[in-house]
């Protein structure tokens, strides 16, 4: 692992804001509000506070299929649904998502700026192993059996402050490869608001594994000067890398398989879409 | 009654927690379905899919042992496993399937038309037994997330 980190591009002042790695799995069968409580109590005296939330939505990736924009999916009349909890340390900078079919482990720092990022080697990694081992075991003693893993997904959120290197959010140009400084005003009234989406396959060894998904939008942070009593509007491009897929291989290495993949594809290519004036901004040292 | 709800493909999921503190949690939008089956026709899907979807909302409500030797009830997460598959890999004018539960909890669709048979099992959402047989081609595959030959021979059923 740390041999590959090596080779990967490397910030100063990475602009993330928000790392998650998740496994998904088949609903676990019989899994109650109960078992949310049980699981709880095991990782209290590290995640002190509890938050409930909607469950997420499960996603597979797949190729060769028929190229529809939406598929189907049957929801169940009166099937209680179970929540989605949040375990969150007491200094709001992790979490761990829980539901009956999902494991994620988060890092963020929306709520302080100042807190570096802890590195995907040194910290982000051995935290979801460590807790997603203590959780797949609490699972099997819980009688649930042995987690299969059906995909895998890392998720990078960014926030792109405005900076000397662009002011208004139509320069969204100098920010990402692929915009262009050429897109005209209409009616001479330069772009408001821009969102972008763009999907890649992820290929490993010529098979297909998943897929990276790249989401920008021209957004807006809400912030207070100190000792000001005016809010500042702060434009910033919010960038979404999302890569999910399957386990690669088989056995217990299978899941880190992907995860490694999957943070190498998106660190690599979040350098390839952003400009070379934003990452001397960032303190490029690699 | 159940409901189905339409679910963008090719989208993330929410596993940040951007959005979802401020109150924006988008994934509330797509539950707020009308309680009854789908009635629509979406020219995309194959005109049997209401059909489907009432078998197996049927086939969920067995009881345990449904067969007299040990089967297991066939779990909604293979409802819905299967529902996926046949919605990503089937046209309009794909011919109806026949769905049979089998004993482990999961759903196949079966086709015998034109010389051709084919059985497709959705152990889940990323082990997918196909049996496929023709007067020119025998092969049996377990797929995990490449769907290409499944969707190839679903087409023939057509041709």
């Amino acid at each position: 692992m740390a041999g590959k980190s090596e080779r990967l591009p490397k910030f100063d002042r990475p602009p993330v804001v928000e790392v998650a790695l998740v496994v998904q799995f088949p609903p676990l069968k019989g899994f109650t509000a109960a078992h949310l409580g049980l699981i709880w109590q095991r990782f209290r005296d590290r995640f002190a506070n509890v938050e409930q939330h909607g469950p997420s939505q499960n996603r597979v990736e797949r190729t060769g299929i028929k190229p529809i924009p939406q598929t189907l999916q049957l929801t169940f009349g009166g099937e209680q649904t179970v929540p989605r909890i949040w375990m969150v340390t007491k200094d709001n900078s992790e979490l761990i998502q829980i539901q009956s079919d999902r494991f994620a482990r988060n890092w963020r720092r929306y709520h302080n700026r100042d807190l570096d990022y802890p590195t995907f080697a040194d910290q982000i990694r051995p935290a979801f192993v460590k807790e997603f081992d203590e959780f797949r075991k609490l699972i099997a003693e819980l009688g649930f059996g042995e987690l299969s893993i059906d995909q895998c997904e890392v998720t990078y959120v960014n926030h792109i402050r405005r900076n000397e290197v662009w002011s208004v959010h139509s320069e969204l140009d100098r920010v990402f490869v692929g915009w262009s400084s050429e897109y005209p005003k209409i009616e001479d009234q330069a772009a408001e608001s821009i969102a972008c989406r763009v999907n890649h396959q992820i290929i490993d060894q010529g098979e297909f594994v998943g897929r990276l998904f790249i989401e920008i939008d021209s957004q807006y942070v809400v912030e207070k000067t100190n000792g000001s009593p005016q809010t500042d509007f702060v434009p910033i491009f919010n960038v979404n890398l999302v890569a999910r897929g399957q386990p690669i291989g088989e056995g217990d290495k299978a899941v880190m398989r992907f995860i490694d993949l999957a943070h190498e594809v998106i660190v690599k290519s979040f350098a390839q879409v952003t400009t070379k004036a934003m990452h001397t901004a960032w303190g490029r040292t690699q | 009654m159940n409901a189905v709800q339409w679910v963008d493909y090719g989208r993330y999921t929410d596993s940040s927690t951007h959005g979802a503190e401020r109150g924006m949690d988008r994934r509330r939008a797509s539950r707020d379905v009308a309680p009854r089956l789908l009635v629509e026709r979406d020219p995309k899907h194959a005109p049997w899919m209401n059909d489907i979807i009432a078998r197996l909302n049927e086939l969920t409500g067995l009881s345990e042992d449904w067969d007299s030797y040990g089967a297991s009830v066939p779990s909604r997460a293979a409802a819905n496993a299967l529902l996926e598959v046949l919605a990503q890999t089937t046209s309009p004018e794909t011919p109806r399937p026949a769905i049979v539960p089998s004993p482990h909890g999961h759903f196949q669709a079966e086709w015998h038309e034109n010389g051709i048979d084919l059985e497709v099992e959705v152990v889940s959402p990323t082990h997918i037994d196909v049996l496929f047989s023709s007067n020119r081609d025998r092969w049996n595959k377990v797929l995990k997330s490449d769907l290409t030959s499944l969707v190839e021979a679903i087409d023939q059923l057509t041709t």
